[in-house]
């Protein structure tokens, strides 16, 4: 894809800079996180693409790259490392890389309800134990039964990221919509595990303060 | 035709420094005498401009409640903020929401008070570089958090300054480190300072820097070592528990002067003696270090160390190197404590007290564009998440820690009721799950929302934080478009307002503030001096042969004969007629002491006869290993 560069009226592939005259390009409006990384659109990246591309743009758009150029340019440089920035949390991170994708393909989890409805009962009522428990050690100040349930957590986690990944994997080879709908169940699933570790981590942090 | 020098400031809690880069190499100005260190410390007397350095702190024990120490831990916090201890040291306006010391018949806040300390860079600077320093790197503990950095930038703009970016103190550590011993691989930076501890892990590769993640205490420094030593020498002294209101009181301030003292005099020395009171008490390394508050206070740094690398996703093994940052760091128990952790010896290469400024001087020569350098590029994160509380008092995280700043993140709330018009928004910073444990930065009320069904307004909140790590927080009705930005600017901070009538009245008298500050400064130290010289020649005179004698003592009358004359240059012409000297007396003095001590004499009869003139420095005296 080509477009015509803004500042020297030259025609230049679409991406950050123009190779003729090395000035920003704007940012297009509405670019997905996977479009402002020149990424493709799909959820097994290879982590060290995802790092590699990050740096290399940071080393084009970065702001003190360009703290000597024209206001606009200055503008320019502050949205692409923003959008460079917040395209790196979320697709780096494997839970918020799949509910990003499954959004851009028209699955919403964070609409309300919809949740709830992915969840098997099974499921729920083990959240609910393990909760339960983290609430009595946490009461006791029981530190080693908290890191405890926190390693079964992670442990349930890596299981279902490995169903995820396969899932996703799936979708991107048969097309077939039935494998997302998979994926947010898992997704959701992640999601709850993730919640339980938050809850973990701050009752460390309270036995830190207390120490 | 001036030269404009960007600049790296370190505002530290205990002294301050100033560095800029000279053909690519940086170096610190030297504020006070021949160091680079001026203490951060702002003595306001009932006339005239506030003095700021040392000749500050040898004011604070006579007059505790009109000089102002450690001002750093005062920044962006309000008077509910501050434990008991803070406010007891002071005379505090009591209804002000925003710390107001009353010192010396006026009312300062924090931040005019650090603008003190960085005009007395400033202006200190110039005078060495010969140049006009309008633009600054600051730099401030990675863990900071909102406010803190807020008051930080106030601070720099009310000294006059354009502040260029707000680093944090590892990061700028680690380019210094990066660029003059080209470091590569994945780093810790451990910088325990005056006041503050700060550990981050950082990426090195190719000229970029990337802070990984950062953890650290705003409340943990080498101030609270130096009460521990304190509570020990009291004990020994005392033959019980010391109770600090009684046994110390208003001597605090110079008694904690004298623990610090003790406290580096035992970084070299196994031993040393402290004096307190008029009594002196040996102190010995190892006692120091089997202090449990003292284990305590150096476990927590560990355990904090232990949280950012996990949070980095690394263990102590996967790093290259550690290094050490903050004078706190020179004491032997933390750098063997520091090595234990990560398996091997830290670096410590680059002083630890200027190494900060030295990185702030870089990162302000790469903005202001002197000599840019395509291969130098630093990626910092926000030390706390920030988000917003939600129903039930919940906290809903927007922006995670350890994000590279600048950054954004948007999330659509919707009203829960019918009708419902308005909506609440706090704003949270930290790690808690409550929104009531976190730091609140800010409240603000969305107003106008069109009359709709609970759940069907939908309102989008975004929050962008800059690369200062500051935030900014806007919210949007999506179907009116109604929307309400702020700037996260917290209720104890100071009104864009209050800010600009500060500048105006500082532009007004900079000029005249500064000469008579210098002045100031230069009759304390005058007066210190002479002082000092008189009770030096009353205990040992007999050292002296009767003519280096004479000329000491006339050195002396001419120097107090200038002291009521208005000119700073005069002054200064007889007081270094009288350093150069007092100091092969001073030469004289040592060796007979020495002599003395080795002959077996009592170390607490050596400290007794020669105690410090007015009493204003507790003398701390090292012992001499025979």
């Amino acid at each position: 894809m080509t477009a015509l560069c803004p500042s020297c009226q030259k025609s230049c592939e679409a991406g950050a800079v123009c190779a003729s005259c090395g000035a920003l390009l704007p940012l297009e409006p509405g670019a997905s996180h996977f479009q402002v990384l020149g990424l493709p659109e799909r959820y097994d990246l290879g982590d060290d693409r995802l790092e590699a591309r990050f740096k290399e743009l940071h080393k084009l758009v970065h702001p003190d790259r360009h703290a000597q150029r024209a206001p606009d340019q200055r503008r320019l440089a502050l949205q692409w490392t923003t959008a460079l920035n917040d395209a790196h949390r979320v697709l780096k991170h494997p839970l918020a890389r799949a509910v990003y994708l499954l959004r851009i393909r028209g699955i919403d989890l964070e609409k309300p309800g919809v949740q709830a409805a992915r969840m098997p009962v099974e499921f729920l009522e083990e959240v609910m134990d393990q909760r339960e428990a983290l609430g009595l050690a946490k009461a006791r100040g029981d530190l080693e039964t908290v890191r405890q349930l926190a390693g079964q957590s992670r442990e349930r986690a890596e299981f279902e990221l490995g169903k995820l990944r396969e899932h996703f994997e799936q979708f991107e080879l048969t097309g077939q919509r039935e494998e997302l709908h998979r994926a947010a169940a898992s997704a959701t699933v992640l999601k709850y595990l993730q919640r339980f570790e938050e809850e973990v981590e701050a009752a460390e942090m309270d036995a830190l303060e207390l120490e | 035709m001036t030269v404009r020098i960007p600049v790296g400031i370190d505002l530290g809690t205990t002294h301050s420094l100033i560095a800029r880069t000279a053909g690519g190499v940086p170096a610190c100005a030297r504020v006070e005498g021949p160091s680079s260190l001026l203490p951060s410390v702002v003595h306001y007397g009932q006339a005239g401009a506030p003095v700021v350095g040392k000749a500050a702190k040898e004011l604070a024990a006579e007059h505790p409640a009109d000089t102002i120490v450690s001002v750093k831990r005062f920044m962006g916090r309000s008077l509910g903020d501050l434990d008991d201890k803070a406010r007891a040291a002071y005379r505090l306006e009591p209804e002000s929401a925003v710390p107001r010391f009353l010192a010396g018949g006026k009312s300062v806040t924090a931040v005019e008070v650090s603008a003190e300390i960085l005009r007395a860079l400033k202006s200190q600077a110039e005078r060495e570089w010969g140049g006009a320093i309008a633009q600054a790197v600051i730099t401030v503990p990675a863990y900071f958090d909102d406010a803190q950095r807020q008051a930080t930038k106030d601070a720099g703009r009310l000294a006059g300054l354009e502040v260029l970016r707000i680093i944090n103190e590892p990061t700028a550590a680690a380019l210094a480190y990066g660029l003059d011993k080209k470091i590569n691989g994945r780093f810790a930076v451990y910088d325990l300072g005056g006041g503050t501890f700060d550990l981050s892990v950082l990426a090195l590769e190719d000229g970029l820097f990337r802070v990984l993640s950062t953890r650290g205490d705003t409340a943990l420094g080498g101030d609270d070592f130096d009460r521990a030593l304190l509570k020990l020498a009291l004990e020994k002294m005392l033959g019980r528990a010391p109770d600090f209101d009684r046994d110390v009181g208003p001597q605090l301030r110079r008694f904690l002067y004298a623990a610090r003292a003790a406290k580096e005099a035992l970084t070299d020395s196994p031993n040393t003696q402290i004096e307190l009171a008029g009594s002196a008490v040996n102190l010995e390394r190892a006692e120091l270090e089997q202090l449990p508050e003292v284990r305590g206070l150096v476990d927590r740094t560990l355990r904090i160390a232990k949280m950012a690398l996990r949070d980095a996703g690394l263990s102590p093994s996967d790093l290259d190197g550690v290094v050490l940052v903050g004078g706190m760091t020179r004491m032997p128990l933390v750098r063997s404590a520091v090595g234990a952790l990560f398996g091997k010896p830290p670096l410590a290469d680059l002083n630890p007290d200027e190494v900060v400024a030295l990185g702030a001087a870089i990162q302000a020569d790469l903005l202001a564009g002197a000599s840019p350098r395509e291969d130098v590029l630093l990626l910092d994160v926000n030390p706390l998440s920030l988000g917003l509380e939600t129903m039930g008092g919940v906290v809903e995280k927007l922006i995670p820690r350890n994000s590279t700043i600048p950054t954004t993140a948007a999330q659509v709330f919707t009203t829960f009721k019918d009708g419902q018009a308005a909506m609440d928004i706090h704003v949270v910073q930290g790690e808690r799950e409550l929104a009531a444990d976190n730091r609140s930065l800010a409240r603000f009320r969305l107003s106008g929302i069109p009359p709709v069904a609970a759940g069907m307004a939908r309102v989008e909140v975004t929050f962008a934080i800059d690369a200062d790590g500051i935030l900014r927080v806007s919210a949007k009705e999506q179907s009116t478009g109604i929307a309400q930005a702020v700037e996260a600017r917290p209720s104890h901070g100071l009104s864009e307002g209050e800010i600009d009538r500060m500048l105006m009245e500082a532009i007004d008298h900079a000029d005249k503030d500064v000469e008579d500050r210098l002045l100031r400064e230069a009759k304390v130290r005058a007066q210190q001096d002479i002082d000092e010289t008189r009770k030096r020649i009353a205990d040992h005179g007999f050292l002296l042969p009767e003519a280096e004698r004479q000329l000491l003592e006339l050195a002396v009358l001419n120097l107090e004969a200038a002291l009521p004359e208005s000119d700073l240059a005069t002054l200064q012409m007889h007081q270094q007629m009288l350093t150069g000297l007092s100091n092969p007396f001073a030469e004289r003095l040592m060796t007979y002491e020495l002599e003395r001590a080795v002959k077996g004499h009592q170390a607490s009869e050596f400290v007794d006869s020669a105690r410090s003139p007015v009493g204003a420095t507790a003398a701390v005296q090292q012992k001499v290993q025979s």
